[in-house]
């Protein structure tokens, strides 16, 4: 009572954002129970029927012939955007606080994360004139140099490596401020002692920069383990064709497909339902296996 | 982030219908921020909202115009006081959320689907005993075309008028004279023009840089399958990922295509074509102008497209400016080996939103006799010539059938088409609108089409429809690409039966051609 009394301002400073928490994030929840039933626009969520069975709405997303490559797909597209999208990030921000001048490195770090801010139609705009069959300039200097054109957008061996290049390239500088940041709040004097000692720029890099950001590499990593299941719906949809449904249709695609059309609310609250308890159950574990090494969120 | 979206909806539905629960029964609920004129007619005029989903651009810029004439005259010569309200993003989610606040508009244009969904839950009129008072409408649109607002054996939705199916091949005039060629009429000339296209160097530059033939998606072949009495299934001029119609209706008979021996045929004859490496390697993903983009700049000889996307006036402009010795000219659809031609399907389905009425109106019958007479008035030659043109000897003037549109007509009659509510006869409403391209609209109009009927089936439960029309697509890209052999044909309808259940949507399809009377 006493410790309450004393933080009392501090309470109430807090009050908004836990009454934030409440309506937004947590009240909302309830609208989770319509993907156990056979959701009816007008009767409302509680006024809806049950489905029958309960799992109705997840058995058509498991029994439907193409889960197990959905699945698959949203996954590897996950997984390969998580690897392929890190690593850079965190090169680029460590040769960026290793950059002598000053003004390089602000028009590098502005560039770079420009593209962060154009829509993925933009950003398919742009693919397409590099990277089309016909037309785009990758295609023509092959030609020049006597290769065969190749098919970037719809060959399923290209197809994945296409959204995960464009995906690396749309948020590079972006994904490399929390890095910078990061790398900012090492306590100079630790570089300044190993310059001392002789330790070479590639030593401090390896020896000071990495183990100061490791923290929040792993914090980021395990955040984004929570969205494993989101592959990406918006590039994904405007990408893909139907040459390479089989290595891009994700679970996300095929619920707008699917849902589109017949106005399945409880499909899509059940799919997103299924998707959430995966990314919960990742994180969970990814923070358990991150405490045993001293590194967890909390 | 969709899914969010989703459940944020959800909640503000369900609270919306929470509150508003017991005063669903309370008079006019049109409270929405459209620009109402204040009533000027003497007697208390009747508040009518109508929804659709779309925007305007008048001559005073976005939304509609400071006078909007059509709506002052529906007002006046109906004593009614007409809420427009238009939503150009999200329709579907904003109109379920107005259902389910219990705030119907008074009359929607909504698609197929929702009336589905909508009628399932008890939430429109049933017009079945409103016909006889509908009068002029049913003879505008047609008795048989009326049939087609029948869901669930009821009368929820009106039809509107049919649209007009366009699209056919079109060919560079310019290059066929260059390499001394005559237009392909059969499927042969067709292959060798297009193999002349790619080889033969058709723009003269001594370089080979050009291709046969483009288009978006399958639809490319629209006219190939149609050589053999088939379509692959998309439509008229669809993306990639469109529904597949294939229920064709022949001779009083429907047929699925997919089961027609000549399916085999045209796949194989399609094969051919990109074998030789006169199509467009991309023809699968070019989206949105990218197909048109890549003809107009001299790469394509052959392009796949309707009237309004080639000839228009600013259509020319681009293709004439890249090149100035462009000549695109259509071309009719070429015939097969058994004298068959299709330039693609005549969808029987409505081709556009449908008319629905909320049910609470039962108990408004003053309300429902105005929209009757609305629905009436639009439909009369009178009526139509307003929603369609504006007002006569302002905005066109009239010497018998024959429309002619002022300048000033020009100037402002560009959002009428919003007050269309039953339709327009198509194709006098586009020659009329535009004079200069008469006969190109003309000749699309009359080319042969296949009769499909998918879009008047209701989906059966358990058929996975999304599933099953992606199975299609893929199967016959890989028999178009060869990465299929034909001779599996059989083993991919086989697959298609038994994992995804094809069966029930085929028995649907019958069930709902004899109900509707289709066959004859």
């Amino acid at each position: 009572m006493t410790a309450w009394r004393k933080n009392k301002v501090y309470y109430m400073m807090l009050f908004p954002l836990v009454a934030w928490y409440i309506l937004f994030k947590y009240v909302p929840m309830y609208g989770v129970i319509i993907s156990f039933k056979d959701y009816n626009i007008l009767a409302g969520i509680s006024g809806s029927d049950w489905a029958d069975p309960w799992y109705k709405y997840f058995e058509m997303l498991f029994k439907s012939p193409y889960f197990s490559q959905l699945l698959t797909n949203t996954l590897l597209i996950s997984c390969y955007k998580l690897i392929f999208g890190m690593a850079p990030s965190i090169i680029l921000a460590i040769l960026l606080n290793e950059s002598r001048s000053v003004r390089l490195k602000r028009w590098v770090q502005t560039l770079s994360y420009m593209p962060h801010f154009l829509s993925w139609v933009i950003v398919y705009g742009i693919a397409v004139a590099f990277l089309s069959e016909t037309t785009g300039l990758i295609n023509r200097w092959l030609g020049d140099l006597g290769y065969d054109a190749i098919s970037f957008l719809s060959a399923p061996e290209w197809f994945r490596s296409v959204l995960v290049g464009t995906d690396v390239w749309k948020d590079l500088g972006w994904g490399a401020i929390i890095y910078l940041a990061a790398i900012a709040g090492i306590d100079p004097s630790l570089y300044e002692a190993a310059m001392m000692d002789g330790a070479g720029r590639l030593r401090r890099m390896w020896s000071i920069t990495l183990p100061g950001i490791a923290n929040v590499i792993v914090l980021l990593l395990i955040l984004k383990l929570g969205y494993i299941m989101d592959a990406g719906f918006d590039q994904i949809f405007i990408f893909y064709n139907v040459r390479v449904y089989s290595v891009g249709d994700i679970i996300d695609t095929w619920v707008y497909r699917t849902g589109l059309e017949q106005l399945n609310f409880s499909l899509a609250a059940a799919v997103g339902l299924f998707k959430s308890v995966i990314g919960m159950a990742l994180v969970l574990t990814a923070n358990k296996i991150a405490r045993r090494w001293g590194g967890g969120i909390w | 982030m969709k899914l969010k979206a989703v459940t944020a909806i959800l909640l503000v539905a369900s609270l919306l219908a929470a509150c508003s629960g017991n005063k669903s029964q309370s008079e006019n609920p049109s409270e929405s921020p459209s620009n109402a004129p204040s009533p000027s007619a003497s007697a208390d005029p009747v508040k009518i909202e109508v929804m659709q989903e779309g925007s305007v651009t008048s001559a005073d810029g976005p939304g509609f115009p400071k006078d909007d004439f059509v709506k002052k005259e529906l007002n006046k010569k109906l004593n009614i006081d007409l809420t427009m309200t238009l939503e150009a993003s999200e329709f579907a989610t904003k109109i379920n959320t107005r259902m389910a606040g219990g705030t119907p508009p008074d009359l929607m244009l909504i698609s197929k689907d929702q009336i589905q969904s909508y009628a399932k839950n008890g939430v429109l009129l049933d017009l079945g005993p409103y016909l006889d008072k509908l009068g002029d409408y049913s003879e505008f649109v047609g008795a048989d075309e009326v049939k087609k607002g029948v869901v669930a054996g009821k009368q929820y939705a009106l039809p509107r008028t049919n649209g007009l199916e366009v699209g056919t091949y079109w060919i560079r005039k310019d290059w066929l004279d260059h390499l001394k060629l005559s237009p392909p009429t059969t499927v042969e000339e067709l292959f060798n023009v297009a193999k002349a296209f790619t080889e033969n160097d058709p723009d003269g530059n001594g370089k080979k840089d050009t291709f046969g033939i483009t288009g978006n998606g399958i639809s490319t072949f629209s006219p190939l399958f149609g050589a053999f009495g088939v379509t692959p299934g998309t439509t008229a001029l669809g993306g990639s990922t469109e529904s597949a119609p294939v229920s064709i209706l022949k001779d009083g008979k429907v047929g699925n295509a997919l089961y027609d021996p000549a399916m085999k045929d045209a796949l194989t004859e399609v094969k051919k074509f990109i074998d030789a490496g006169v199509v467009d390697p991309e023809f699968l993903s070019n989206k949105g102008n990218t197909a048109k983009d890549k003809a107009f700049q001299g790469k394509f000889g052959i392009i796949y497209d309707g009237w309004s996307g080639m000839i228009k006036e600013a259509a020319v402009k681009v293709w004439k400016e890249a090149n100035p010795n462009a000549d695109w000219a259509q071309l009719a659809a070429p015939k097969g080996p058994n004298g068959l031609q299709f330039a693609g399907i005549d969808d029987l389905g409505p081709s556009y939103n449908l008319l629905a009425l909320p049910k609470t109106l039962e108990k408004q019958p003053e309300k429902l006799n105005k929209i009757i007479e609305l629905l009436n008035y639009v439909s009369t030659t009178e009526g139509n010539r307003l929603v369609d043109y504006g007002l006569e000897n302002v905005h066109y003037t009239a010497s018998g059938d024959t429309i002619t549109i002022t300048e000033q007509g020009k100037k402002e009659n560009g959002y009428t088409f919003v007050y269309q509510f039953t339709g327009r006869p198509e194709l006098t409403y586009l020659q009329t609108k535009f004079p200069d391209q008469a006969d190109y609209i003309n000749f699309e109009a009359e080319l042969p089409r296949l009769p499909v009927v998918d879009k008047l089936v209701d989906i059966p439960e358990g058929y996975m429809k999304a599933d099953a029309d992606r199975f299609v697509q893929e199967q016959l890209t890989n028999f178009m690409y060869g990465k299929t052999p034909i001779a599996e044909y059989d083993k991919f309808l086989e697959t298609l039966e038994n994992t995804f259940s094809y069966k029930l949507y085929t028995d649907s399809v019958e069930k709902t051609v004899a109900e509707l009377g289709l066959e004859k």
